[in-house]
């Protein structure tokens, strides 16, 4: 009974504050969508400008939202009551919303987005909006270390699996085992090291374990590209 | 020349309520908008609308329940409705139980709404 309470508690806390951060920023890409032809307007000295400011502004909200759903997720995953729901999902789909959610900042960067979905791929069960989000984490991380090509996302079955891959042409990853592992930590144990991988890679890890899954990098070293996989159950 | 169709918008939040009107202002509709779902409910009472776009988490009554409200009723048994929320589809119990209903996740684009308006109003 104690369980079921602390339980619900929480998944009210995550979703009362998922709504309560979501909505203002929702009215703000609202906003800029819907004057997006006169920022975007040519004809004035300072169009140039204003298209730079608009491209930043629904930027920094896409960041914004997307560090947002992982603290949401690491907060609600960490909680040892917190269970996961059980939806059928129905990856084709779920990869669709993705690459339309990404779709605006490839252009921008002028990367082609494709996807590439063998028939017949079961649903899987699992919590959907956890799974979205770590499409999106892999989408945003590919776009953000591609400068040109393309980033594709795959989807096959694997009996008993289905595998998903967002494969791109970018920076790509050392070949070095270990540290390629260290992606999916949140932080280096090394204060003084500058960079770190963000929470974004060490979230998808989080949700694709608590689906029974794996998810691992691969590349064939720097600047030859990258893809991320995880796994599954059917 | 055929009469415009008449939508209701019960949402509660006024910045979303001035989106919908820039987004529909010239798009030949007749827009009625309310402010929570009481006052949904007494539109609902006092005329039949072509189609009725519902937020979700309100006040109460909310959206999912003005929905079941609306079944239950014989005049708007058959009336689309647009579910509109901040968090995905799936998130809803309700809409799975309820069978199908259009559904539109913010942040929207006035192109989306356009499609979901036209999609629901041509089901009837």
């Amino acid at each position: 009974m104690a369980r079921n309470k602390t339980s619900g508690l929480s998944e009210s806390l995550v979703r009362y504050l998922s709504h309560e951060l979501k909505s203002p920023l929702a009215k703000m890409e609202m906003s800029l969508r819907l004057y997006e032809k006169a920022f975007k307007a040519n004809g004035s000295k300072d169009a140039q400008k204003r298209m730079e400011v608009y491209d930043t502004l629904i930027g920094s909200i896409h960041r914004l939202k997307h560090n947002m759903q992982n603290a949401l997720d690491l907060f609600s995953l960490s909680s040892c009551h917190t269970e996961l729901k059980k939806d059928s999902v129905i990856l084709g789909e779920l990869v669709s919303c993705a690459i339309k959610e990404v779709r605006g900042e490839a252009e921008r960067k002028g990367i082609k987005l494709v996807s590439s979905l063998s028939k017949d791929i079961p649903t899987v069960p699992g919590d959907s909006q956890k799974i979205y989000n770590v499409l999106i984490n892999l989408l945003d991380n590919a776009l953000k270390f591609t400068d040109k090509g393309r980033v594709r996302v795959s989807v096959r079955t694997l009996p008993p699996r289905v595998e998903v891959s967002v494969s791109d042409t970018g920076i790509g990853l050392d070949t070095d085992n270990e540290r390629i592992s260290r992606l999916f930590e949140p932080f280096t144990e090394n204060a003084e090291e500058i960079t770190h991988p963000g929470l974004g890679l060490f979230v998808c890890k989080s949700i694709i374990e608590r689906h029974g899954g794996e998810i691992w990098a691969e590349s064939k070293g720097q600047n030859k590209g990258a893809t991320i996989r995880f796994t599954l159950p059917a | 020349m055929n009469k415009a169709k008449e939508i209701l918008i019960v949402e509660d939040d006024k910045d979303m309520q001035g989106f919908y009107k820039e987004m529909l202002k010239e798009e030949g509709y007749n827009l009625t908008l309310a402010s929570n779902g009481k006052e949904g409910i007494e539109r609902i009472k006092k005329k039949r609308f072509d189609l009725v776009i519902l937020d979700i988490i309100m006040e109460e009554p909310t959206g999912d329940r003005l929905f079941a409200l609306l079944r239950k009723s014989p005049m708007y048994k058959e009336v689309p409705v647009i579910f509109v929320s901040v968090f995905k589809k799936d998130t809803y119990v309700c809409t799975k139980a309820l069978g199908h209903v259009s559904y539109l996740e913010k942040p929207f684009t006035k192109e989306d709404l356009l499609e979901e308006i036209r999609k629901s109003i041509g089901q009837c």
